[in-house]
């Protein structure tokens, strides 16, 4: 499906008279950031400079196995930086967007903002 | 190109731009659910207690009509060094002072602090410093309260700390001049090593 879209607008560019590049095709989507839970914690630590799982776990109304495993992913691709310590006693993991995760994530932004601009223009 | 194909792909663009505008929506939306100042620095805090110490000494020392005086300065003083120490910390994060929850903390956080102005001019004239220094304390305890609900948790507590030692200065004025120590010097130097050590510098 992929390279149907990749080829789709290979063949399309020369017959349009448009100064808009085409958006980037869909296989070169960030797909580590397309799902849904970790596009939200991205964007959550964009809005804010650090987050506690608590509280990700409420903006984001997401199971604490769910959260973990995709902040797991995030912090493998080196996305989110993870810190854990105590708050009293309890133990508390916080989360920090990287200069990648950053990088990443406006690409995503401009990605998606290429699509829209390149239809509604097309 | 056949036309078969054509009409194969077709649908292809309108629903990646649906998918497109839909994500977009989903990052904003989560942005707003979220938007916190996180950037309020311990340090700035802790520093504007040892400056407002500082001044209660010297306010001390002086005659009692330079009281109003020395406090006016070390507002100017305190507002330099939040707001330095603040940008620093938002730049040390990548972010900036003028985010959208920075302005929304500003938002809350200056009505309690124009209403304090506009109460020291009017009861300026009285002389009745005591009462003055009540209202300062009461409505900068609002203020960090309506604005720290747009920042960390540790911050609302602050303020309510304040609003409690205004009500005690209120209540009994002789003792508005320990709680101006004890406010503006004591919780802003106690909740600023908590916030430096719990949230950062």
């Amino acid at each position: 499906m992929a390279k149907a879209v990749k080829k789709t607008a290979e063949n399309a560019a020369p017959n349009k008279p448009t100064t808009k590049p085409a958006p980037a095709p869909a296989a070169d989507l960030d797909r580590l950031i397309h799902d849904r839970v970790r596009l939200g914690i991205l964007s959550a630590l964009a809005a804010d400079a650090s987050l506690s799982f608590s509280e990700l776990k409420k903006v984001l109304k997401a199971t604490d196995g769910n959260l973990s495993v995709h902040a797991r992913k995030l912090e493998d691709a080196g996305y989110v930086a993870c810190s854990k310590g105590y708050e009293g006693r309890t133990p508390r993991t916080d989360y920090r967007l990287t200069r990648e995760g950053r990088k990443a994530l406006e690409q995503y932004v401009a990605h998606m903002e290429a699509i829209i601009s390149h239809v509604k223009g097309g | 190109m056949t036309n078969t194909q054509s009409q194969a792909f077709q649908p292809e663009p309108t629903h990646l731009h649906e998918h497109a505008a839909d994500n977009l929506r989903f990052i904003r939306e989560t942005m707003e659910n979220t938007g916190r100042f996180t950037e309020l620095s311990g340090l700035g805090y802790a520093l504007i207690g040892a400056s407002a110490a500082l001044a209660w000494l010297v306010s001390n020392a002086l005659e009692p009509g330079f009281e109003l005086a020395v406090w006016f300065v070390e507002f100017a003083v305190a507002t330099v060094l939040g707001l330095w120490f603040t940008a620093r910390k938002a730049a040390s994060a990548g972010t900036t002072l003028w985010n959208r929850s920075a302005r929304k903390l500003l938002l809350a956080f200056s009505p309690p602090m124009a209403a304090g102005g506009l109460l020291t001019v009017v009861l300026y004239p009285t002389g009745n410093l005591a009462l003055i220094q009540g209202i300062w304390l009461s409505l900068y305890g609002v203020s960090v309260m309506t604005g720290g609900l747009f920042s960390v948790s540790i911050i609302p507590v602050m303020g309510m700390a304040f609003m409690a030692a205004g009500a005690i200065a209120l209540l009994w004025p002789d003792t508005t001049g320990w709680m101006m120590l004890l406010g503006f010097g004591g919780l802003h130097g106690l909740f600023g090593l908590l916030i430096w050590r719990r949230y950062g510098g």
